[in-house]
């Protein structure tokens, strides 16, 4: 999808939120702070582990929201 | 010490051994192996039945648990007439049914700190079959340490999630979850999710032993039954990863 250039995790939750799924925002937000019940990787790597939500995005990054799961 | 095939075995193992890749050499990896299963719930009971049937050699399972009724739409080791006994116990007599090549031993313990060392010994790949995060983090922290390869799985629902973890060739659990996420109340489960899952990590487990294949390293394999699709998604090794990173602290 497109987005303005220098965009970050937290814009393409906003924009998502807005394009697709009205309340998308507020299952992966609180405050504005990510929920602890996500995961987010970009291109493979934790954001935590990044910048958090404010880790810029570049062309062609692949994102991927997931829940984590502990069942056995 | 040679080791090889009996005559028993290379008739009992005789489908595998036909499988392109995977020969006598290969049979006697498995042999040789020892591993643990870390929970005989839905993932480790389907786990422990395939690597049992297909002859690693030795099988440690660890659970402190009894079997309850609620088990029994997914926990395959177990019968209605097993309700109230321990889990290992009745785990390891139908495994040594099954096959009796195979040194199986049960040991009824939780998980912690305390225990992890003496489960870890002399083991070469564990199956993590938890049901919540803080022992998933502790068995992927004590693997990692001791480099011993780990294959993770978990389930909700329809859905199920894999990634084999070689320490320090591949990500870590902490790679992909750097902080624990809050503890989920009880899990809802369809029944076959841990088997598919369970039986995917056996596949994973066989692969790693006997060094043929592909295992899924580095590859967060999502299995989502309700539309019965499989994705996969890369996971990078973290730099920044507290238990297998640069930054890591020493043990």
């Amino acid at each position: 999808m497109e987005l303005s250039e220098n965009s970050s995790i937290l814009d393409l939750i906003l924009k998502l939120d807005e394009m697709l799924n009205k309340g998308l925002a507020n299952r992966l937000l609180r405050d504005r702070k990510l929920d602890p019940n996500v995961m987010i990787l970009l291109n493979g790597r934790e954001i935590k582990h990044l910048n958090g939500l404010n880790t810029k995005l570049k062309d062609g990054d692949v994102v991927a929201f997931i829940p984590p799961i502990a069942g056995g | 010490m040679t080791v090889g095939l009996t005559n028993e075995e290379l008739a009992r193992y005789d489908r595998q051994l036909k499988v392109p890749t995977f020969g006598v050499n290969e049979q006697i990896k498995l042999k040789q192996a020892s591993i643990l299963i870390a929970g005989v719930g839905g993932l480790g009971s389907a786990a422990a039945y395939y690597l049992v049937a297909a002859g690693v050699g030795k099988v440690k399972l660890v659970d402190e648990g009894r079997i309850e009724l609620s088990n029994l739409n997914r926990q395959i080791l177990y019968s209605t007439n097993d309700l109230g006994k321990l889990k290992v116990t009745v785990a390891s007599r139908r495994l040594r049914d099954l096959n009796p090549e195979v040194d199986i031993v049960g040991i009824s313990e939780k998980i912690s700190e305390s225990t992890i060392n003496g489960l870890l010994k002399d083991i070469d790949l564990v199956i993590d079959g938890q049901d919540n995060f803080k022992t998933r983090f502790l068995i992927n922290e004590e693997c990692v340490k001791k480099k011993i390869p780990l294959i993770h799985a978990a389930v909700y629902g329809f859905e199920g999630r894999l990634m084999t973890i070689i320490p320090y060739k591949g990500p870590c659990l902490r790679c992909l979850l750097p902080e624990p996420p809050p503890e989920p109340p009880i899990v809802p489960v369809m029944a076959p999710t841990p088997g598919i899952l369970g039986a995917l990590q056996a596949l994973e487990a066989i692969k790693v032993l006997a060094g043929v294949g592909e295992p899924a390293i580095g590859k967060l394999i999502i299995v989502d039954g309700r539309e019965l699709s499989f994705y996969t998604i890369n996971v990078e090794k973290d730099p920044e990863c507290p238990i297998c990173g640069e930054k890591k602290v020493d043990d």
